[in-house]
């Protein structure tokens, strides 16, 4: 964005700095997913529809960023947005990676996998 | 009036056999779900806005939660069902054996990507070597640290050879142009 209005140079980016980069996550809480799995995997389906949908038909899908976010349009249609994976899953080794340098620096008191916490049998297969 | 009926008993199975979703909000179970209001959670706008979630048999509400441990707490105490967190997150959820799933990932990053370091357009710096001694603005978010941490370490230095300034609002990027023009900072993690 300060790029698109002039303002900043990009000196390196969170890819060039940690390639694959994984931002986020869509979690739901256990109580949920226990009581109501179907739901669970209905809105998975239409989340993964949008994951096509904005591989397809981008520019369609820009449109809509400035109703949810406040951002301006003419940043809407050009902004970098992250690369999502159409099947919702994303290699171990990415999220690995960034378990390790969290520890390297401190923000994680000890190495911890997430194989209890990941769950990607609600997503469409 | 026999003939009637039986024209609307057609009419009926005609009608439920086009597999139509429910079409009143109110018949629809309603799933709450945290959100930050970034470009990033596009793919939760393209849902709402395409119908995708309906379609598929659940009407979904974007609730703007800032933070992650308050995400998880609204989560805990069932205010909503679930919504986007970022990973440094999970990984304290799981140390913590805090009761969520992640079900899907949110993207990741690529080699168009402009989230990163960005200094002013004018500034004669030109690798992350020239930002020792300078100022720089953060979240203070773990993602902003390690990726900070990662640059600086990748050019033989520390966090302890720059001026880290934290507090800098992701949800605010028009704000990022202020600093950057103020020229109260060097450069900006966004």
């Amino acid at each position: 964005m300060l790029e698109v209005h002039g303002v900043s140079r990009l000196l390196s980016s969170f890819h060039d700095i940690i390639p694959d980069f994984v931002f986020s996550g869509v979690f739901f809480s256990d109580t949920f997913l226990n009581s109501h799995p179907e739901q669970a995997k209905a809105f998975l389906r239409g989340l993964v529809k949008s994951f096509v949908f904005i591989r397809e038909h981008g520019a369609e899908a820009r449109g809509f960023i400035p109703k949810y976010t406040g951002v301006q349009r003419d940043v809407a249609m050009v902004c970098a947005i992250r690369n999502f994976s159409v099947t919702g899953r994303e290699p171990n080794g990415f999220i690995d990676h960034q378990r390790d340098l969290m520890v390297k620096f401190g923000s994680l008191s000890k190495s911890v996998t997430l194989d209890s916490v990941i769950d990607y049998s609600y997503l469409p297969q | 009036m026999k003939r009637f009926i039986v024209l609307l008993f057609i009419a009926l199975f005609l009608v439920a056999g086009t597999g139509l979703p429910a079409t009143a909000d109110g018949d629809l179970p309603v799933l709450r779900l945290s959100y930050f209001r970034d470009i990033d959670e596009l793919p939760f706008y393209v849902g709402l806005e395409k119908g995708f979630f309906e379609q598929e048999g659940v009407k979904v509400e974007l609730v703007r939660i800032g933070g992650s441990t308050n995400i998880m707490a609204a989560a805990m105490r069932g205010e909503i069902q679930g919504g986007n967190i970022p990973l440094p997150a999970l990984f304290h959820a799981s140390l913590r054996k805090i009761p969520l799933k992640v079900v899907s990932w949110l993207g990741t990053s690529h080699p168009g990507t402009k989230c990163g370091i960005h200094v002013s357009k004018d500034s004669d710096i030109r690798t992350a070597k020239d930002l020792k001694g300078k100022r720089i603005a953060l979240s203070g978010s773990i993602v902003s640290k390690t990726v900070l941490s990662e640059a600086l370490d990748l050019a033989g230095l520390t966090m302890k050879d720059v001026k880290p300034m934290l507090g800098i609002d992701m949800q605010e990027p028009m704000k990022h142009e202020a600093v950057l023009n103020s020229s109260q900072v060097h450069a900006i993690i966004t």
